[in-house]
């Protein structure tokens, strides 16, 4: 299989994530922050370990790493722990589903949400729009920092400059960008930091994270932390207060070693390596007949290695099936974004999406290149023929 | 020497209140805290040898709170 759908989550996985989740899974299965005996302690280290190498990567303290289930969880610990009746929120036009739903769902208790228009290819422009709608309670600003359906790349920096000036909290979606861009939330002024880890950090599903440098927001679970115990109300401290229940060890071990092969690898280097294959796919797709693309040219730090695209005259379901039967991996449709989608003006066709990793070959998009042209062509014929004898 | 208790919390801040100590030049170590030292309930202690004054300074310099600090057996 040629896997291409990297934006979803990323595969392969290196095999020394493999190697240390197997590890954990025979050495580490032990409840950490719970047991007095030394296997829970040595559990409890590994997970601590994970934590410190996460706030080393974004600039967080480790305390304040909160592991959750996935970077979705982590949106709605922060929507729904921080945002009250009378709140008004900013987000963009690119946001995923897991954004625009539990705002949609705090509209109807009473918080206020506006969208910014992200322009392509102008960071500035599109920093004035979230500017622009600044009102007196503006609470925060919640935003994607790459679209997972077009891969552009929000000014963040600007962005969360405009926040710390204003006294807003600045919320950033960071599921197709952490370990695939340099964030530092102290220098991007970045409050709550939400993470898949199991995309650009290689990590198993299931792994997510919110990084917390503003205040703890309330809980929306609740129950055993290990600490604290006779009280029936939860801890104060992070992480503990945010993560009630026992840790997913196995997958937060495969954090680690997902951070340690970034690390290992460069976040530089593997980005230069999937944006040059994403600029590669862009550009000859664009000289295929037929292909409507939905961003500008990928470049360097204004992109995430994710592009969209559209055979014309074909749904873009029925191109995903095709490339899957030549044994290529894409996802079609919405991609559980349709605001994206209906910025590009794809809300009603979808588009096909493509998003290589560390380990996609130049020759994956050769062939993938291969199968859209033929696909297209095909298209093209059929639609040629359906017009002639009258459809 | 004496061993000291000195009550954190969870095994998060504990294994920082440790790491912390460490490096300035204290042997400290984690543990459970025992039954009955703590108000709240369950929770984890670094545990120190000797006068505990300055672990808790630095500790408490460094935005870890100490709940209690008890001699251990």
């Amino acid at each position: 299989m040629i896997y291409l759908d990297n934006a979803a989550t990323t595969h392969p996985k290196p095999k020394s994530v493999i190697t240390a989740v197997n590890n954990a899974m025979q050495n580490l299965s032990f409840n950490p922050g719970r047991g007095g005996y030394s296997a829970a302690d040595r559990t409890a280290e590994a997970v601590f370990e994970c934590r410190k190498k996460l706030g080393e990567m974004f600039a967080c303290p480790p305390d304040r790493v909160v592991f959750t289930q996935n970077c979705t969880l982590a949106l709605n610990f922060c929507i729904k722990g921080l945002l009250k009746k009378g709140d008004h929120v900013i987000t963009s036009s690119l946001e995923h589903n897991a954004v625009m739903r539990p705002l949609y769902s705090m509209r109807s208790l009473g918080v206020e949400v506006d969208i910014a228009q992200v322009i392509f290819g102008d960071s500035e422009a599109t920093a004035r729009s979230f500017e622009r709608l600044i009102r007196p309670n503006t609470r925060a600003i919640i935003c994607t920092h790459a679209s997972n359906v077009t891969g552009t790349v929000l000014p963040i920096e600007k962005i969360g400059r405009i926040c710390k000036e204003k006294g807003i909290i600045f919320i950033v979606d960071a599921a197709q960008t952490a370990g695939v861009l340099p964030i530092n939330m102290e220098e991007m002024c970045i409050d709550y930091l939400c993470i898949a880890a199991h995309k650009g950090l290689y990590a198993p599903t299931g792994a997510g994270a919110l990084l917390i440098r503003g205040e703890c927001p309330t809980p929306i679970i609740e129950g055993g932390t290990g600490t604290s115990s006779l009280m029936l109300t939860q801890p104060d401290e992070l992480p503990e207060r945010l993560e009630s229940g026992t840790l997913p060890i196995v997958t937060i071990v495969g954090i680690s070693a997902g951070v340690d092969f970034v690390r290992s690898r460069g976040i530089d280097n593997i980005y230069s390596h999937e944006i040059a294959l994403t600029a590669r796919a862009f550009k000859e797709l664009g000289n295929i007949g037929g292909i409507r693309l939905y961003s500008n040219p990928p470049e360097r730090y204004f992109s995430a290695p994710v592009l969209a695209f559209n055979i014309i005259g074909s749904n873009s379901e029925e191109v995903g099936r095709l490339l899957a039967e030549r044994g290529i991996a894409v996802r079609a449709g919405l991609h559980c974004a349709p605001s994206a989608h209906k910025h590009i003006g794809t809300l009603d066709t979808g588009a096909v999406r493509i998003a290589p990793s560390y380990f996609t070959r130049s020759e994956d998009i050769d062939n993938l290149l291969r199968a859209v042209q033929s696909i297209a062509q095909k298209t093209a014929l059929i639609n040629r023929q359906k017009s002639f004898s009258g459809y | 020497m004496e061993k000291y208790y000195l009550t954190i919390g969870s095994v998060t801040r504990a294994i920082m209140a440790r790491d912390i100590l460490r490096k300035n030049g204290i042997n400290a170590s984690t543990a459970k805290t025992p039954a009955g030292l703590s108000k709240s309930g369950c929770g984890y202690s670094v545990v120190v040898f000797g006068s505990p004054t300055r672990s808790v300074e630095i500790l408490s310099n460094n935005n870890i709170k100490v709940t209690g600090v008890f001699k251990g057996r």
